[in-house]
């Protein structure tokens, strides 16, 4: 005899199976694409998708009817994200500490002023740079010149403004503030954008 | 009056990084004054700041992009078996 209690949870089960089910089938594809702009690596997308379904199942009951269930599947994924980023930044600071030298302070003379090869030239960027897919190409590949844990910083600022603070701090050895390391990624951002897009 | 220019005067290296600073932890009054100062002697730091918030709103966005807007990719056929799979048996 199966106790009627079981039963019912058994149904509640299935239900909540058909639901996440159908949302796998609706809102598989975005997710999975927004995972992808995020963490620009497929098998990474797909278990942090898989990751983020898993979850909605188990934590069913969290779900406000109210609310639709894409946005509440984006902020669950978006905590995946932010957590694989965390452990990203674990074992980067362990296996591959960042270069203790400041490499910018050789941009400048004795005295400190811009070296002529690094001092900033004007950029004309009237027309519509955002909007254009061979500018956000240079910028991606500019991006990913960096040291994979000051480029880590620099996304994930955006993403989440605490989380960067304490993820970017377990991430560097000799900058101890999170505005040293973006400023040193800026320098070398601002330098790359420059050579590779406004005066190539 | 030397003496006065001197406390007032930034190094190129100084002025950007108290830019980056500004924008996260804030920077005090003197140094307030002493970057006005140096921006207003100096062309290749003033583009330094300009480029450096136009960096901003480029990151930013590239970042934040919704996920309706990014470029769209299917979820494999295989994977969606799979998470499919995965939560019968949960």
């Amino acid at each position: 005899m199966v106790e009627p209690v079981f039963i019912m949870d058994t149904i509640e089960n299935s239900n909540k199976r058909k639901v996440v089910s159908q949302w796998v089938q609706q809102h598989g594809n975005e997710l999975y694409s927004w995972a992808f702009h995020k963490t620009s690596d497929e098998a990474t997308a797909q278990d942090l998708v898989q990751e983020t379904f898993i979850s909605a199942f188990q934590h069913f009951d969290n779900f406000q009817k109210a609310s639709a269930p894409k946005t509440w599947l984006s902020s669950i994924l978006k905590n995946k994200i932010i957590d694989h980023y965390r452990q990203k930044a674990t074992t980067i600071s362990t296996q591959n500490p960042v270069n203790t030298e400041d490499e910018t302070a050789q941009w400048f003379d004795s005295d400190n002023r811009w070296k002529e090869e690094h001092r900033p030239e004007p950029w004309n960027t009237d027309e519509n740079l955002l909007d254009n897919p061979e500018f956000e190409t240079v910028l991606s590949s500019c991006i990913g010149k960096l040291p994979v844990s000051w480029s880590t910083c620099l996304q994930l600022k955006y993403l989440s403004e605490k989380d960067s603070a304490e993820i970017c701090q377990e991430l560097s050895i000799t900058a101890s503030n999170l505005w040293q390391i973006l400023y040193r990624a800026k320098m070398h951002l601002r330098y790359c954008l420059e050579r590779s897009w406004f005066k190539a | 009056m030397m003496r006065l220019m001197n406390i007032l005067m930034l190094s190129c290296r100084k002025a950007t990084e108290l830019m980056e600073k500004k924008l996260h932890t804030g920077i005090g009054p003197l140094e307030n004054i002493q970057l006005f100062m140096h921006k207003r002697m100096c062309d290749g730091c003033r583009l330094y700041e300009q480029q450096s918030r136009f960096m901003d709103i480029i990151l930013r966005r590239k970042s934040t992009k919704p996920e309706n807007d990014c470029d769209q990719k299917a979820l494999p056929a295989e994977v969606r078996r799979q998470i499919v799979n995965e939560l019968e048996k949960l």
